[in-house]
Formats: structure tokens, sequence, C-alpha cells
């Protein structure tokens, strides 16, 4: 008898481990404690377009003119898209964690794809343009956030969120450099993009946004690169325009379609 | 019976069930996944502060090694002309010998004195204005600079990746078969990370083994005489000898070089470098982020008379007496310096060209 209460014992002590150990497995299919159900969860690609003035961006070339006048080129545009969240109709966020380095020459990386997203309306987007300083602070860090990528500094340790460099014709005819490394903590800035109303489901899986240059470079601050077409974040006379620019980034990307 | 037949064929089928659960959730687990290299027993001397090593770079024997090679290998500059020894030299505490400013692959100088490479791993951010945040991020600042290594990230990799021995090396320290700049980084700051230094005459005076002369003792308590040296608010006695802070020592009024204002675009932080550790101190001229001074009379003689009154200065040296010490008061303060030398460290095999 004592031999065969022992084995009931080992029974009943084997299946509670079977059960905690099965419910182990499960709790890693579980994403942020949610158990996806196939038909209301879905993967949401999200892609950008780069423009200047509603044109696509064409590289090396004197293609565009921002709202001061200045003529001018692109020869690279690189910036951070991170912690991408969408906002539901009854105002629930879903931030999706992630780092995205968008290289404008390079239409592979222009896009980027949220896992488990809620089929549902929503009312708009938001994310960072640029690194959160929870990540800023070092650079050992792969992906997106690999330094290799040159989107970091090497004296100062943090990531240039945003890069335009090219050339501007100045007020005297003349070609001159333009190099805008745009970074720093306090440069984070937040990118609201309100929409009347948009649905994700299983036929609207692809959210298609716009970046424009120019508008970067004309609301709500007008930027002149006369005199001012040379910043890296590191001197003091790089605060006006770090903060105008900031500023702009919200303005500078539109919604455009799902589908 | 039945009861029992029952039990045992609950207690088999509870048995397989765990089996294979157990079974599905090792699916995960590949039997030849790196564990990790062989733990670095770190020893520090009595004196120093306990190590805060980062959880995601734990020292390993492999690590170490590994980032002992990369700091003499020429192979991380752009014509592998340079490596980090090349201007930090074991003999002179990891300085680069008696030069002001070192010269970079190009033939093109520096703007400031290199450091002295000596208990990095109790220090918070490095270079003299703190711009690097971590040691490992640290890394990336001389191999890319222009005037130093001038060497692109990406073509740094490449080198390792396509070189006869590194693959396999990296292998060992952080398992994976392609190098990346993570490892690069964690490497070369594990090795860094065991270059202490502990053992000077005055470490050993702490531990009741040596004994300084009553000259360097009476240097000792000038050190610490807030009306005379007024040294410890800054350069803490006893451990690292350094605060590790950020501080204006009042060089000069209009600043050539802003220092760590630099960094965080703070006017406050206008001509504030780095406390450098003193340690050592005896071997590391010449002095300040510039150099400017090629003696240890020099110093002193800055800290006495010639500090200038800026609006940055910090506030214990804007409130110190000018001409408060004598010229036997900083003799005995420089010999007392000298206890800090320690030969052990500098004749360390461990950290030579491996």
């Amino acid at each position: 008898m004592n031999i065969y209460s022992s084995i009931n014992k080992f029974a009943g002590i084997t299946l509670i481990t079977g059960a905690i150990l099965f419910s182990s497995c499960r709790t890693k299919d579980k994403i942020n404690g949610i158990t996806p159900e196939i038909k209301n969860y879905g993967s949401l690609t999200v892609k950008v377009s780069n423009e200047a003035g509603g044109q696509p961006i064409t590289f090396g070339t004197m293609s565009f003119t921002n709202a001061a006048g200045n003529k001018y080129s692109v020869d690279l545009l690189k910036y951070f898209v991170s912690n991408f969240t969408l906002i539901r109709n009854d105002g629930s966020e879903r931030n999706f964690g992630n780092y995205k380095l968008i290289d404008a020459s390079d239409t592979s990386t222009c896009s980027f794809t949220l896992d488990s997203v809620a089929n549902g309306s929503y009312k708009a987007i938001r994310f960072y343009l640029g690194v959160d300083s929870l990540h800023n602070h070092t650079v050992l860090n792969q992906g997106d956030l690999n330094p290799i990528s040159g989107m970091v500094w090497s004296w100062n340790t943090g990531y240039i969120f945003f890069k335009h460099e090219g050339s501007y014709i100045n007020d005297t005819g003349t070609s001159k450099i333009l190099l805008y490394h745009f970074g720093t903590d306090a440069a984070l800035s937040t990118v609201d993009i309100p929409i009347t109303q948009f649905d994700i489901n299983s036929n609207k899986k692809t959210l298609y946004i716009k970046f424009d240059l120019n508008s970067l470079y004309n609301a709500p601050n007008t930027i002149n690169f006369t005199g001012n077409n040379f910043h890296q974040s590191t001197e003091l006379s790089d605060r006006i325009w770090l903060g105008n620019l900031r500023t702009n980034f919200s303005s500078s990307f539109t919604f455009d379609k799902v589908q | 019976m039945k009861t029992n037949k029952l039990s045992i064929i609950i207690t088999a089928a509870a048995l397989l069930l765990s089996t294979v659960v157990i079974d599905a959730c090792k699916k995960d687990i590949n039997p030849d996944a790196f564990t990790g290299g062989t733990p670095y027993l770190l020893i520090i001397p009595s004196g120093l502060p306990k190590m805060d090593i980062p959880a995601n770079n734990p020292l390993t024997v492999e690590g170490v090694a590994l980032g002992r090679k990369l700091f003499y290998d020429p192979i991380l500059s752009a014509n592998r002309t340079m490596s980090c020894a090349s201007c930090h030299n074991q003999s002179y505490s990891f300085t680069d010998s008696n030069k002001q400013f070192s010269t970079g692959i190009d033939g093109i100088k520096g703007t400031r004195n290199a450091m002295n490479l000596v208990n990095l791993g109790f220090q918070k951010k490095f270079f003299w204005d703190g711009g690097a945040a971590d040691l490992e991020s640290q890394v990336i600042g001389p191999i890319q600079n222009p005037v130093e290594m001038h060497e692109s990230l990406a073509n740094a990799i490449h080198k390792l990746n396509t070189d006869s021995v590194y693959p396999g090396l990296f292998k060992k320290a952080f398992g994976g078969d392609t190098i990346n700049t993570s490892m690069l980084m964690m490497a070369i700051a594990q090795f860094e990370r065991t270059m202490i230094s502990g053992n000077s005459k005055y470490d050993q005076y702490v531990r009741g083994v040596a004994t300084l002369t009553a000259q360097e003792l009476n240097g000792k308590q000038l050190f610490e005489d807030a009306s005379k040296g007024d040294c410890t608010h800054c350069h803490v006695l006893g451990s690292t000898f350094s605060d590790f802070e950020f501080k204006n020592n009042g060089l000069d009024s209009i600043y050539t070089d802003p220092g760590r204002y630099k960094i965080t675009l703070l006017a406050s932080d206008s001509g504030k470098f780095k406390t450098p550790s003193l340690r050592n101190i005896a071997l590391t001229a010449p002095y300040m982020h510039d150099g400017r001074f090629t003696t240890l009379q020099q110093c002193l003689d800055h800290y006495n008379t010639g500090f200038h009154y800026g609006a940055h200065l910090d506030p214990v040296l804007s409130t110190a007496v000018k001409g408060r010490m004598t010229a036997q008061d900083m003799t005995d303060i420089i010999a007392f310096l000298n206890t800090l030398t320690d030969t052990a460290f500098i004749n360390n095999p461990a950290f030579k060209h491996p």
C-alpha cells in the first residue's frame, strides 16, 4: 500500500510538474501578455517614402528649392524612426518599441514590419524621430542601432538622429556644403500624425507615410541655409537650429494611405 | 488493485507527458550554442573600490586575451601603422611618453594629451570631456578619429572578419561566426578593465608593508590639508586618486578648448575637464588636458598661485588662498606623489604586447 500511495503521490507531482512546464511553454507564445488570435491580429508593414516638395528624392543633383529660396541637393539622407506607436479610436495605444534606420537612397530600408497588430480602427500614429535616452547613452547595440552605420558621434556617445549631407547655392550663387547632423537627448523629436480614421485588417495591412524634406525646412520654422549650412549639434550656435528642426519634424511626416 | 493499476497508468502517462513537454521546451536550445567563455578572475587589490562590471560584458579569459591582442594590433588603423598602444605605452602608465600631443596615422597632431589608462574599470565617463558614456563606447572614438587611427568602423570590422586569426578568437570569446562592432568594443573594454594599479609604495604603506619617509609623510599631510595642498577635494586620497568628475581648474579665463561644454552645451561646463587619476603621476608628464606643464612643480605652482579667476572656476579653487604653499611644501607634496608610482603595473606581463 505504501508503495502504491507513493506512486500515486508521484503521479500527482509529475502531473503538476507537467502542467507547470506546459503552461510555462505557453507563456512564451504570448506577446506582451496578449495571446494572439489569428483572426484579430496580423502583421502591418509601414512604408516611408522620402520626398522634397512632393518630388521623389534624387541624389547628387541641385534639384530642390526650400521655402527660404535656397536651391539644394541631397547626397545623403538618413534618419531614425523609433518607438512606433499606433493609437486606436478608443485612445488605447500600442508602442512597438522598434528602432528603424531609414536610408532614403535604399528603399529596402524604408519599410518595416510590426507584428501582432490588432485589427480595428485607428486615429493617430506617433513615433520618435531619433533614439530615446535609454539607447542613446551607449553604442553597444546591434541591428539598426549598430554604430557601423555611421549614425553615431565617435567623440560624444550617442546617435545622430538625422543626417542630411549635400550642397546648396548661397546668396552670391556659389555652391557650398550643406551638412546637418541632428541629435542629442534634448533634440529627440516626437512626431504626431493625427488622422481622421484608418482601419487595419487582413485587406489593409500596409501603412504608407510620407516624409518631405521641404516641409522639414519650412514649417513652422523656416530654415534658411545661408550662414546656417553646417551643424553637428555640438556648439552653442547649434541650439536654435536644433530647436527649430525638432519642432518641424512633426509636420514633415504625413499619412498617405492604408491598403 | 484496480486503483493501483490505474495509478501506474496515470504515472506513466504523466511521465510521458512531462517528457514530451520538456522535449518541446528543449527544442529552442541548441546543444552547440555558445555558453560563454571561461570566467576571468579579476583580483582587485585592497584599498580599491568594488568594480561594477556591466552584466552584458562579463570578463572572460578569452575576451581579455582578445582585447589585449587588439589593443596592440595596428589592424584597427586605416593603414595598419598604429594601435592603441602607439599612444598608450605601458612604460609611461599607458600615456604617450613625454609628448604633449600624439600624432595620428596621417601625421596630424591631436589637441589633447593622451590619457593615463589606469583603473579605467572604476570610471564612468571617458575622454578629457567625458564624451564617451561607457568604456565600450569609448573604443570607437580613437579608431575613427581622423587625427588618430582614422579608420571607419565598417572597414575595421571587415579587416577583422577577413583576417586569418581573429574570427576564431572572437568566436571563442563571444560565439558566432561573424565579428560585429559590439564584440570589438566588448573585447577591448574587457582588457582595459583588467589594467588595475594598486601596488605603489603608497599602497604598500597603507597595507603596512612599506614605510614612507618623513618628507613623504609630510607631503601626504599637506596633500590633504585644506589650507595647503587641498588636493583631496578632487584627487580623492587612498583609492583611485580622482573623483572622475569634471572641473574647471583655472587654466585659462578664455578657453581655446571648452572641454565638457562640447558635450553638454551647458555654459556652466565651460573649461571643465575630467579629474585625472594621480596614480603613476610621476610617469605621465606632461600634465593637464593640453599637456602644457612638463613638471609636477609647474602643476603645483599653478594650483598655488597660477590659476585664473574665470566665471566657471571650481568653487574649491576660487576660495583657495594664492601663495598658501611654501616651496618646501610643494617639494614635499611632490615627494608624496612619487610614492604613487606602481612599477609592478608598468612591468606587469599581463598588460604587455602579447
